[in-house]
């Protein structure tokens, strides 16, 4: 679609947009779909919509922030922000930390919600998460199925085109790191004659006398 | 039971897990007859939400029939059929009592800057998510809602999460009879959005999005014009110009933090790098392309840490910025209202359905948007409807 950077007295008006069709700003104002849109307009009264007004209760204080609720007995390692001044009445129990990552996990919680420190060791601590359950399964005998748990069937059902191209491009980031290696490291018969070994131990030079 | 697990960035599995316990007497336990994966959710597939832990379980939208109920359970009983917000909140705390239940204080010790979400790791609370055959209710009398007759179990699984909160996003895009309203993004939230813009009375909507199929299906679904953005040079010059240079009355960002569009911010803040909190292009077209003293509505989910985005541009245009977290119970007997009344179709937006013991295909073909995916649903085997 052709793009007009210039700007001049004699622009058109823009064309219509593909499917649809382009009001002026004098149009707009005045129109009404409601005969060829169902439900146009149902909530054009701002009472008719939840969201107004914003606020709908009552001002409530600091006291409303930990309303008294039984509080669910934590057993296993909960994290808990340094934002929170004790744990929450109720909380999520999947996937207790543990291993390394649990460790880094430790680390990350002890800085506040708007330090970059906190999410950055939350995320180096989800990659170790993932190595350490690659060799979880491992030690126990279980070699992952990554094509099932990536999908790939569907890959090679909807899109082999893309799929081989992928596979084409990683063949040739290895033929190429391969290349690259061999070309940077002589090979053997190129390399320079070690010289001959000298007696050892090394014979003593005399002393030399400055005049 | 079965129920997916995550083991790295692009990989899932089915595993058997135990069924979830009570763990407090305002817990229920949920056998899920629908779930489905949802945008949000590719965020923690590709490896980038933090905390995200192996083998926890994903999935915040989902319905179910309730199996057992706690101690201090008193509007639900074992068999009622139920739509769980993805929202977890008590109903108690200073943000609840504001109608603010993504944001409840009680529900989430891993970070005040967000409440409780079902299945998306730790930084929203750690609780594994419906992508199984239960899942664990908390709170169950303040957000979980019984699904009424006119409804069946697909519309109620949308109702869960997409489309409460694309019409969330309309809704704080403060639309106005006859206003000019952009949605970026063409998912499930843009789509609803776009919808509920029309309910709110605008002029004029247009989607913005990269893939024509989702494009078609705007036109048919949502009524509204389409762009798509590989089409132009410079998509915000081409909206400003596409609304005769005034720019848009308000802007919907329905993208989120891993938007395409923009080389650097994906560098930056997907792959690989990660130095933010996802890319934020969108936004910066959403910004960008809004009038003076316009309206940016921001629904696409965000990760933590920050973000490059032209404030200096919202700063000196007197832009509003309203964003959250959809709160969906506030949301949800209005949009009930609008299936009923026979407004929107939500269902008509699954295109793909899969048994759980699939899910690694289905996270792939929507990740990857094969097979013109725009949302996956998710049947477990022991859902009997």
């Amino acid at each position: 679609m052709d793009q007009i950077t210039g700007s001049s007295s004699e622009d058109y008006l823009p064309v219509p947009v593909p499917g649809g069709y382009a009001l002026t700003t004098q149009q707009r104002q005045a129109v009404d779909r409601a005969q060829d849109i169902k439900g146009w307009g149902s909530d054009l009264d701002r009472a008719m919509r939840p969201g107004v007004p914003r606020d709908k209760a009552p001002e409530l204080g600091v006291e409303g922030l930990y309303p008294p609720i039984e509080q669910q007995i934590p057993r296993t390692k909960i994290h808990k922000s340094t934002e929170h001044p004790r744990l929450t009445p109720v909380f999520g129990t999947s996937c207790p930390p543990s291993g390394l990552s649990g460790r880094i996990r430790d680390f990350g919680y002890t800085f506040s919600e708007g330090r970059l420190s906190r999410w950055m060791t939350l995320l180096v601590a989800d990659r170790i998460d993932v190595l350490e359950d690659v060799l979880n399964d491992l030690a126990k005998g279980r070699i992952p199925d990554v094509a099932e748990e990536m999908g790939l069937r569907s890959e090679l059902r909807y899109n082999r085109m893309g799929l081989a191209r992928k596979a084409a491009l990683g063949g040739l980031c290895v033929a190429a790191y391969i290349a690259y290696s061999r070309r940077r490291r002589p090979r053997r018969q190129e390399l320079p004659a070690l010289p001959a070994r000298r007696p050892y131990p090394p014979t003593r030079v005399p002393e030399q006398k400055y005049r | 039971m079965l129920a997916m697990t995550y083991r790295g960035p692009y990989r899932v599995r089915v595993v058997n897990k135990p069924i979830p316990q009570i763990e407090h007497p305002r817990d229920a336990i949920v056998r899920v007859t629908r779930a489905c994966i949802c945008g949000s959710d590719l965020h923690l597939y590709h490896g980038l939400m933090p905390d995200t832990r192996v083998g926890q379980t994903f999935g915040h939208e989902f319905v179910g029939i309730v199996e057992e109920v706690g101690s201090d359970v008193h509007s639900l009983k074992a068999g009622d059929r139920v739509l769980v917000p993805f929202n977890i909140f008590c109903g108690e705390c200073y943000f609840c009592r504001k109608a603010l239940f993504s944001n409840c204080h009680n529900v989430n010790p891993n970070a005040t800057a967000v409440g409780g979400i079902y299945g998306y790791s730790h930084t929203t609370g750690g609780y594994d998510g419906g992508q199984a055959e239960y899942v664990r209710v908390p709170f169950a009398d303040a957000g979980p809602t019984k699904i009424p007759d006119t409804i069946d179990d697909d519309n109620a699984a949308l109702c869960t999460d997409a489309y409460p909160t694309g019409y969330q996003g309309a809704e704080m895009a403060e639309i106005k009879r006859g206003d000019s309203v952009v949605v970026f993004g063409a998912g499930p939230v843009g789509l609803f959005a776009a919808k509920s813009a029309w309910f709110m009375g605008a002029g004029r909507v247009l989607i913005v999005d990269e893939y024509e199929y989702r494009l078609d299906f705007a036109r048919k679904f949502a009524q509204c014009e389409t762009l798509n953005f590989r089409d132009v040079r410079d998509p915000v010059w081409y909206l400003k110009k596409e609304a005769d240079w005034l720019g848009w009355d308000a802007a919907i960002d329905a993208v989120g933090c891993e938007a395409r569009g923009s080389a650097m911010q994906r560098a930056l803040g997907v792959r690989p790098f990660k130095l933010q909190g996802g890319s934020a292009t969108a936004l910066h077209w959403a910004i960008d392309a809004v009038r003076k003293g316009g309206v940016v509505s921001i629904i696409g989910a965000y990760g933590p840490t920050m973000n490059m985005i032209p404030i200096g541009d919202a700063v000196n245009k007197g832009l509003t910025l309203r964003m959250n977290q959809a709160s969906i119970k506030r949301n949800l007997p209005r949009c009930i209202e609008h299936i009923e009344a026979g407004h929107i179709n939500p269902k008509d937006v699954i295109t793909h359905r899969f048994p759980l013991e699939e899910i690694g295909e289905a996270y792939h073909i929507f990740s990857s948007k094969l097979d013109e995916c725009i949302k996956p649903m998710v049947i477990p085997p022991r859902a009997t409807n």
